[in-house]
Order: structure tokens, then sequence, then C-alpha cells
């Protein structure tokens, strides 16, 4: 028994310790990013809640206790005219600080945050996006990271805030009558306890109805999506169907909400009115007045202080109460930030060498992997000789991709080996060894870039541009490149520039080829890269992977056999596995798989023979 | 292009259009936030004002206690109704009411989608404005009314405590100018250069927005792992924020001063103000009474509190003006094509389809898309269109659809303009499986069918999908064609690859009983073996009426009873592939770039 509670105790100490935790971590990255922003926030926060309490709570009574006990004139005139300088002052700081140091200090600030998130994105596994629990809580935390800088000044805010305004009209009413500190307790406890009943409540028609209003937006993107419209203008039957689940969606959702009106009422009415305003405008007042007119222990300037003041005091406890909240509602988000910052690499590195010699070839031996616990590769075998061109087909799903993305070094293997040269690539520096691969993928995308930018992927200097010019030639877009302006300096995407150049599909692919050219590495890899192509562009780009690229290792993927013809060798893969090797005359002999989808692209073909 | 006409101009026009729909969606809902918002006023005014004063005066006239509490309790009793109402107005009413205005809102703005032209979708400019219409409408449409009640109780309730301070002394009333000053005048000035600062950072905080973007959408993941556009990412955030301290250094000189100014108009001269010249008439003139200064001391803080509120519910209102624009120019638009076309019904059968010099550009004055394209289809089944990418293709099949009207030219089917027909109608003569296609959140039944129903669907459903390939890989799932596609309502929702999702978009085709079919790249996900599948598994259909293929692989199409060549904007070629071939020109150099692997 004792030793439950214990544990209890020490669960809750533990959770209240990783919370406070939190919160310092995120408050002394911004600390030290700006010490004085750190201390300009404090001190403005104290000025605003002071300043609050002096004019509207003390200056106040001052002025009325000197009429009612006749204080000199002249020494309420002095005193009222150092308030106004000291309010025109603290205008003024509060101007500032919102106008200038605000402003200037946050970006600098966010930014410190931002980069060490961005140095940690790069070195991120890929794994990391394919779980979808990891990939949220990553995106949530790149998101938030931001935020988490404003949340914590304001978290700053609120707690010297809310303590400034405790301790002045703390101080104020014990001086004054100390009971009225009980009528401010008493309306914070109760509303603090009906407030718990009302989040119940709406926290029930939150989950209740989070799923049907899931399926309401659904259909309404459904509508408005420019996905679906061609779609929906030619499927007009479709629309009685879309219509009536958007109805019973709502109905559904109308019957949750009405399901929980009336508890929402009573906690609502309990929390807010009855535990606030009613017992201050009703009770307190009366109390007040009591004091005043029967006991006559208070002055009625006093009673008209009081009664305007206590709403501070009782703004005060609320604040400390949403403080609270704030802060664990911080600890939580800063969590997933320091799980992300604190994640490593699960990718197994063994050694650090650099690639002095490029002319090695690649070897998969017994390659396995799997995903998602299903087993995409089943023991790989293949070599690739340096300058060999090297295909590899199969029907979708057949794991090509896959076997690419391992030999990037995206994924580990789950056994067996790759090497490149007589060295395993796990030996070898990532980054250094990835530098020595040029890669397009399939599903490569454009950066909102100029066009030069978008084939070097890197910041383009002057030295590089002929490279690029040449490199555009080369990949079949110079027609477009000379249609443009501004040449390679245009911006590609309307992401920020309304002259920016949308490229179309085939375009961009060759772009996407050009990448993989101008990197200069003895590794190329195509991933589908004639899909989007037309016949003549696919044709340049055969040409290319034969003759421009010759002293290159290529390794292309492609559904159509007419480019895989040439290949120094292919490789069949089917379910994982490959199934046949050789060159193009061989596999022809031997008649299986690849010989059966090369007759069915070809025969279609014949004519031209015949 | 559509020319979004402003017709009702300023942002007043725009809130009472949104005042008069909230109005027609329920006037109960209106009638209630003008009666809660009133009540809230009304109890902030009367306790700080009135309810003061009437404690002061009792204390000093030495009213009996039991009389005060009397008055109190009274009081108190009625403003615990006026609670009652509001809270149950907001607790009880409010969300059921809303719930009945947010679906009749959406759906007046989906019908409104509904008939629009599919050109108000692919013109980025106008479907911005549509995506921004359609984000939060209700919201934007239903705070009018309460920013407007706000403004005019606050209004009220200003000249309420300016009153009870005028009849006090009169010449303190002008101290109550000063916030007013302050709040409009210079607060509008403030927002002024805000919004002009704000413009500015714009372009500096969508790239923070993008690089950010990039970071963590997968998408972007390998090839930030292979190169090093990342540096060129860092420098783009770089200078973004560069460039936000730079505009917040040109901006900080104004705002400080006009804020500043502000501050003092709005604080320091009726507090401090008034505080010294109250203090004179009453100690020194001696012309105020220390009652009349404790009302006074309450008044004024209460004006300039409300007089801080009525800017900001101005200020607020002002910028949902904006965006009620938004709604109010997509609810006026008037569609140039709309899908309630009315017109003569067309015949069950197509005979014949016929192109004559039309001419199309998505844009006005934009580059033509097609120029004087000509062409008959007459007594045939199999037709394709081969070309190059961008080389119109997929237009002409838009422009046959009547998804976009030609720019100039007309298009009969069977020997009719097309824009004669009843659009709805004449759309039912085709069935369509697009480039970009799209999948629902529905069963798979539903997928295929689309709403359209038929004799024994479920058998045909089923014929359907064995035809296409795919019943192996549904008849996987416990529910077979009951199951629902993609994870969006169903965790155990099918995801379909991308050449089974094709697959299930041709079968969506097939099953149409419609007289003529358009296949728009239909196999480009699919490996070669099951691309010839699915051409033999269309081809069967062939004599059910007519088939348009488009493809960029001629040797899937060379089957075609007539192949139309497309390039540059117009028709290079047209005739059977034999004649074609024979002809060796520019269809025959293609077939032969994309055969010579082949053979050589």
């Amino acid at each position: 028994m004792v030793i439950s509670c214990l544990i209890i105790i020490q669960d809750k100490f533990v959770k209240i310790c990783r919370i406070i935790s939190n919160n310092f971590y995120i408050a002394k990255l911004i600390f030290k990013a700006s010490p004085y922003f750190v201390l300009l926030t404090i001190l403005n926060a104290i000025r605003n809640e002071g300043l609050i309490y002096l004019e509207h709570t003390y200056a106040i009574s001052f002025v009325l206790e000197s009429v009612e006990f006749g204080r000199s004139p002249k020494e309420v005139l002095r005193f009222l005219l150092i308030l106004s300088g000291v309010m025109i002052l603290s205008g003024i700081y509060s101007t500032v600080y919102e106008n200038y140091w605000k402003p200037i200090c946050m970006p600098k600030i966010k930014q410190n945050f931002k980069e060490m998130m961005y140095q940690k994105a790069k070195s991120l596994d890929l794994e990391y996006y394919d779980n979808p629990d990891n990939y949220n809580d990553y995106v949530l935390a790149v998101k938030e990271s931001e935020n988490s800088v404003e949340r914590m000044i304001d978290l700053l805010n609120t707690v010297v805030g809310s303590v400034t305004i405790i301790i002045c009209y703390g101080t104020f009413f014990a001086l004054k009558d100390i009971t009225s500190i009980f009528f401010v307790l008493l309306t914070f406890v109760l509303s603090i306890m009906f407030q718990k009943k009302l989040s119940q409540v709406n926290y029930d028609i939150k989950i209740k109805s989070n799923a049907l209003e899931r399926k309401r937006d659904y259909i309404g993107r459904v509508f408005y999506l420019n996905a679906y419209a061609k779609e929906l203008r030619l499927n007009k039957a479709i629309y009685p169907i879309l219509y009536k689940k958007y109805d019973d969606s709502n109905d559904e959702i109308k019957d949750v909400v009405n399901g929980y009106k009336n508890r929402k009422f009573k906690y609502e009415l309990l929390a807010g009115y009855l535990s606030g305003d009613f017992i201050m405008d009703v009770i307190y007042i009366s109390y007040l007045v009591y004091k005043a007119a029967v006991l006559k222990s208070i002055s009625y300037s006093n009673v008209v202080v009081m009664y305007n003041s206590s709403g501070n005091l009782r703004r005060g406890f609320i604040n400390i109460k949403e403080f609270f909240s704030k802060f664990i509602d911080m600890s939580l988000y800063v969590e997933k930030i320091r799980a992300f910052l604190a994640c490593k690499s699960k990718l197994k590195q063994v050694g650090k060498t650099y690639i002095a010699n490029s002319k090695h070839g690649f070897k998969f031996k017994d390659v396995t992997f799997s995903y998602n616990k299903a087993s995409i590769l089943k023991g790989i075998n293949l070599s690739i000789e340096p300058n060999q061109k090297v295909a590899i087909v199969g029907c979708n799903g057949a794991g090509k991709t896959t076997l690419i993305k391992l030999l990037l070094r995206l994924y580990d293997v789950d056994s067996g080996n790759i090497f490149y040269g007589d060295k395993n690539i796990n030996e070898y520096d990532l980054e250094d060894y990835r530098k020595n691969i040029g890669v397009v993928f399939q599903d490569f995308q454009m950066f909102a870039a100029s066009l030069g930018e978008n084939v070097v992927m890197d910041k383009m200097k002057d030295e590089d541009r002929d490279a690029v010019c040449s490199t555009i030639k080369k990949s079949g877009l110079e027609q477009k490149m000379n249609s443009l302006d501004k040449g390679i300096d245009t911006p590609v995407t309307k992401e920020f520039w309304e002259n920016g150049v949308e490229l179309s599909g085939g375009e961009k692919q060759k772009l996407a080829i050009a990448r993989g050219y101008y990197k200069e590495a003895k590794l190329i890899i195509l991933d589908e890269p004639s899909s989007a192509l037309d016949p003549i562009s696919e044709y340049n780009l055969n040409e290319f992977i034969f003759k421009t690229a010759s002293d290159k290792t290529v390794i292309f993927i492609s559904h159509r056999l007419s480019t895989t013809r040439k290949a120094d060798k292919i490789y069949v893969i089917d379910e994982g596995k490959v199934v046949e090797e050789g060159t193009h005359e061989e596999l022809l002999k031997k008649g299986e798989k690849y010989a059966e989808m090369w007759f069915a692209q070809a025969a279609k073909y014949s004519s031209i023979v015949n | 292009m559509n020319k979004i006409k402003n017709k009702t101009s300023g942002s007043l026009g725009k809130n009472i259009y949104a005042l008069r729909l909230t109005w027609k969606l329920k006037k109960k809902y209106v009638i209630h936030t003008i009666m809660s918002i009133f009540l809230g006023y009304f109890q902030w005014i009367f306790y700080s004002v009135f309810f003061v004063k009437f404690v002061i005066n009792a204390i000093e006239q030495q009213l009996e206690f039991k009389r005060i509490m009397i008055a109190i309790l009274g009081i108190g009793f009625i403003t615990l109704l006026m609670n009652i109402y509001t809270t149950y107005v907001n607790c009880a009413v409010f969300p059921v009411l809303e719930i009945d205005m947010h679906k009749d809102l959406y759906k007046s703005l989906y019908k409104k989608a509904e008939n629009v032209e599919l050109e108000c979708y692919e013109n980025a400019e106008f479907y911005d404005k549509y995506t921004m219409a359609v984000d939060e409408a209700f919201q934007k449409v239903s705070s009018t009314i309460r920013f407007l009640s706000e403004c005019v109780f606050g209004i009220i309730g200003g000249i309420i405590t300016f009153w009870v301070i005028f009849q006090i002394d009169h010449f303190a009333m002008l101290f109550l100018i000063s916030p007013i000053v302050g709040n409009i005048l210079l607060g509008k000035i403030e927002n002024k250069i805000f919004y002009e600062k704000y413009t500015d950072e714009i372009l500096s905080k969508r790239q923070i927005a993008y690089v950010n973007r990039v970071m963590y959408i997968p998408d972007y993941a390998k090839e930030m792992r292979t190169s090093n556009i990342v540096h060129l990412l860092h420098d783009i955030y770089l200078n973004a924020v560069s460039d936000i301290l730079r505009i917040a250094r040109k901006y900080k000189n104004k705002l400080v001063v006009v804020g500043g100014c502000r501050y003092i108009c709005s604080y320091t001269v009726i507090f401090e103000g008034l505080l010294i010249y109250i203090i004179y008439r009453t100690m020194i003139s001696q012309s105020i009474l220390l009652s009349e200064l404790a009302v006074i001391t309450s008044a004024m803080v209460t004006a300039s509190y409300i007089w801080i509120s009525v800017m900001s519910s101005m200020v607020d209102m002002n910028k949902n003006g904006i965006l009620i624009g938004n709604i109010i120019n997509f609810m006026n638009y008037k569609p140039k094509l709309p899908e309630d076309y009315e017109g003569i019904k067309p015949s069950k059968q197509v005979n014949s389809i016929e192109f004559c010099n039309v001419s199309f550009a998505y844009q006005e004055n934009g580059p033509l898309v097609l120029n004087q394209v000509s062409f008959k289809i007459e007594n045939i089944n199999s037709v394709a269109l081969v070309g190059f990418n961008g080389a119109g293709k997929s237009t002409i099949i838009k422009l046959m659809l009547r998804l976009y009207d030609p720019l100039s030219g007309e298009i009969l089917v069977n020997g009719i303009n097309i824009k004669k027909y009843n659009l709805q109608e004449y759309r039912k003569l085709f069935a369509v499986t697009f480039q970009d296609f799209s999948i629902m959140a529905d069963t798979v039944k539903n997928n295929v069918l689309m709403g359209n129903h038929m004799p024994k669907e479920d058998q045909s459903v089923i014929d359907t999908l064995r035809k296409v390939g795919l019943l192996d890989e549904i008849n996987k799932y416990p529910d077979g064609i009951e199951a629902n596609v993609t994870k969006e309502f169903d965790s155990n929702g099918i995801v379909f690859s991308g050449g089974q999702s094709q697959k299930m978009i041709v079968a969506r085709t097939l099953i149409n009983k419609a007289p003529v079919k358009v296949y728009d790249e239909p196999s480009s996900a699919l490996d070669p073996l099951a691309e010839q599948e699915l051409f033999e598994c269309i081809l069967d259909q062939k004599n059910e009426g007519l088939n348009f293929f488009i493809s960029h692989r001629l040797s899937s199409t060379k089957m075609a009873d007539l192949i139309i060549v497309i390039e540059k904007e117009t028709i290079a070629e047209i005739g059977t592939h034999n004649e074609l071939m024979t002809k060796k020109g520019k269809y025959y150099n293609m077939f032969r770039k994309q055969a010579v692997n082949y053979f050589d």
C-alpha cells in the first residue's frame, strides 16, 4: 500500500521533473540566442502589470483618499504629474518593445533553432519518414520549432505578469482588507472545479464529432478540389451519393451536439457566471457595502477601488492557472522536438574511408530487405562492372527501386552485403560515397530556385555556369533554355515568383536527367527516366546513355525494353529475386520472362520490319 | 478570361451581403447574437458605471442596509437571468444552429462549384480565390453579425459613458475624445503601416515556409540526401531572415512614433489627464463631489476599454469584409459554360464527330494550344491521338467533352454543333479515363459504378474487374467489391499502387454504357505485360461504340482505325497505321524511333 503510493508519487515526480526540464530546455536555448531579449521581455511583463496596478488601483485609491481625507492639492498634483511621466515612459518602452526589439530579436532566435532542426533533418534516416508515427512527430517537431519560441516568450510573459499581479494586488488587499482575497480565491477554486467538468464534456464532444467532421470535410474536398472536377463533370450520377453522405454526416454531428448541449450549458453556467461575476457582483459587493454602511470600517472610496480592483486579482489567479496548462502543453511539444534532435541514424557505419579510386564495380551479395514486415528483396546477387551499362527490368512492385535505395544507402540491407570494390559500402564515408553517385529518381522534385540551381542542386557559382549550360544542352533542354529571357537564371516554379517558369512533365524529366549528368559522378542511376518523354526525346536519352556516358557506369530501370536492349547486362527482377541475367540476346535465347515481355512490346512494332 | 468583377465595393457592402446571407440562413441566429452581445455590453456598462454610482450614493446618503441589499440582490437576480440566457444561447442554441447553417452555406457553395466550368478549376487565379472563399466560409459569414453588434453596442456604450461624465462635468468629457482619436484615427494609420509591412514581408515569409516544408515533406527527402540542395535551401532561408530584419528596421521608426502617440492618447491622456483635471475641479474649484469623482474614475476606465474594443471590432470587420469578398465573387460568378446548360437532347448513338477549324487557348491572348484543327470521324470504332508532350492531345478531348468551348471554329456531333445540346445529356455520351484520374474514398463497387446503376450490377462490376485484371487483388480482401478504397475512413482500406489504380479507372470506363469511350494514357504506370493485357481488354469491347486512345507508345495505338498525329498545335497527319507508314512522314519517323531499338 505504502509502496504503491510511493511509486505513484515517484512517477508523478518524474513526470513533473520532465515537464520542468523540457521547458527549461527551450528557455535555455532562447536565453543563449538572445539573453537581452529575455531580460527585456521580463521587464516588459513586470512593467505592464505593475503599471496597471499603479494607474488603475493605487493612483485612483490615492486620489480618492486624498479628497476624502484631505491631502494638500499640491501633493496630489505632484503625484499625478510624476505618474503621467512614468506612464509616458512606459508607453514608449512598450511600443519600442513591440515594434523594434521583438521584430528584430525573434527571427534571430528562431533562426538559431531552425538551423539546429535542419542540420538534423538532413542526417535523418529515410526510414524515419516511412513510419507514420515517427513521421507525424517529425512534422510536428519541425513545424513547432518556430512556434515553441513564440510560446515560450508568451509563457514567460504570463508567468512574470501573473506573479506581478498577485504580488501587487495581494499586498494591496492584504493591507486594505484581507477577507477580500478569500472571495477572489473562492471564485478561482469554484471555476477550476467546474471547468474540469466542462473540459471533459467538450473533450467528449470533440472525440465523437471528429471522425464525423472528417467525413464531412472529405466530401467537401471532393467538391472543390481540382483533382476531382473533371471526373465529377462526367459522372453526374455521383452527386446524389455525395450529397446524401454530406447530409448524413451533418445529421450525425448534430445528434452528438444535441446529446451534450444541456450538460454543456449546466457546467458553463456554473464555471462561468455563477463562480465568477455572480460572487463578485452580488456577494462580494454586499460584503463591502456591509463593511462600509453598517460596520463603517472602510471608506466608500475604498468600496469603489476594491470592487473595481478585485477583477485584476482574479485575472492574476486565472493567468497562473493558464500558465500551468501552457507549461504542460509546451512540454509535450518540446518532448517531440528533443526526441527528434536526439534521434540517431540507424545506418550502420563501419568506417570512414574516402573513395580514392572511382574505378570499382558494385556487387550485391545475398541481399535481403523487408519493409513494413513485407519481404521485398529475397537474396539478390548481382554485379556491376565499371563503365557497364546495366538495365534492371521487372514488373511493377518487383523491388527495382528498392535496390536503388539500398545502393544509395538510404536504407541498410537486412542481411547480405553490397560491395564497392572490395569494401562493403558501409565502410565509406556516407557523404563522400553518395557524392560519387548521380541519381534521377522516379519521383524527382523541382525546387523553387533558378533553372541553373536546379541542375547544380547547390548554390551556383560563376565558374559553374558554362558547365551548367552545356549539361542543359546535352539533356535536350537547350531550346527551352534559349526561349527564356533570363536563361539559366530563370526561376523555376511559381512558388515565389510570378514570372517563374512551370516546366512540363517531359521538360522536368529532362531537367532531372541533367542533374544526373552534371554531378560528374562515375555512377549514374536513372529510375524510369523516359516515362514522360516523347519518342524523340526518349531516343536522344538512349543515345546519351550509350554514347556520351561511355566513361560512366549507368544503371537504369525501365519498362520500355527498347531502352534496355543495348545494355551490357540486363537483370530481370521478379518478386524480390534476380530471375534472369545476361545480354539481350542471351535472354531472348533463353525464352523466359524477359523474352515474353520483349515480344509483347516488340510485336507491335513489327510492321516496320515487314 | 474570367474577369472577376467587384460588384460590391468597400468592406461595408460585403459585410451587408454577409448579414443578409446570415439572416437568410437562420433568422434566430442573428437575433440571438444581437441579443447576447447587447446583454454583454449592458452588464459591463451597468456594473462599472451605474451600479458603482448607485452603491456610492446609497452609502453616502446612508440608506438603510436592508434596502441596499434588496436592490443588490434584485439586480443580481436580473443579471443571473440574463446570464442564464446568454449561456444557454452559447452552449445549447448556437452549436446546433451553426451545424445547419454550415451545412446550408456549404451546400450552396458546392452547388455553385458543381455548375461552374472546368476552366475555373484550372485557372490558378480563380481557383486560389475560390479555395479562399470555401476556406472557413461559415466563420467568415457568421462573424459579421457579431462584429457589427460589437461595434454598434460598443459605440452606444461609449456614448453613454460620455453622457454620464458630461452630467458631472461638461469639460471632463473632452478628455474622452482622446481615446477615440487614439484608437480610431491613429489606429487606422498604424494598421496601414502594419499592412504595408506585412506586404513587404510576404515573400520572405513564403520562402521561410517553403524551406520548412521541403524539410519535412517526404517527396524531397531522397534528393536532400543525395545532393547539396540543402545548402541552397539554407541560403534561401538566411536571405529571407535578413530581409525580415531589414523590413523590421525600415518600419521601426514609423511604428514606434505612431504606436507611442496612440498609447498616450488611449491611456495617458484619459487616465492621468482626466485625473489631474478632476482633482483640480474637486480640490481647488470644488465643483465636483467626492462621490462624483469616484464615478468618473470608474467610468473613465470603462470608456477607454470600450473604445479599444470598438476599434478592434472595426478592424476585424474590415478584414473580414475582404475575405467575404471572395465568397461574393464566387457566388456571383456567371459561368461561361454552366453545367446546367439547356439544349436539345442528343440521340443515343454517336455516328460522327467533326472538328471544323477549331482553335483554342487556355488564356485570353495566351498561346494557342490548338490552331485550326479539322477532322472528321465517321463509321469507325477506334481513333488514336498521338503526338509529343504538350502537343494538344488532351485538349482535343477536353473540347470534345465540352469541358471548354473552342476559341473559334465548331465541333459537330451527329452533324449538330455540340453547343446546341443539353450539356448534361451530351456528356452522358462519353465515358473517360483521365490521365490524372481520382479515386474516391468509397467502396470498390462505387468507385467503378460512380453512381450509375444497372441490372445485376454486382456481377457486372466483378466481370469488369476480372477483365482489367484487378479481381484477384480485390478478392484478397474479405469484403470483396464492398471493401473500402483508401485509408481515409477505413484503416483497413485498400491502397492501390499506381498501376492498380489505373486498372480500376479503366474498369470505370469499361462498365459504362456510353457510346464513346476515351482512354487518356491509360497504361503509363503499367509494365509491358500488363499494358498489353489492358489494351487487349479494351479492344475486346470494340464493336460497342467509338473508342479514343491517347498514348505515347505508338505500338499500343497502331491498331486504331484512324490515327491522328498532332504536332505544334495542329494536325500533322491523319490516316491508318499502314497509310501513315507508307507516307513516310512524321508518324513514320516517330514510329521508327521507337521501334528502332527493338529491331536493328
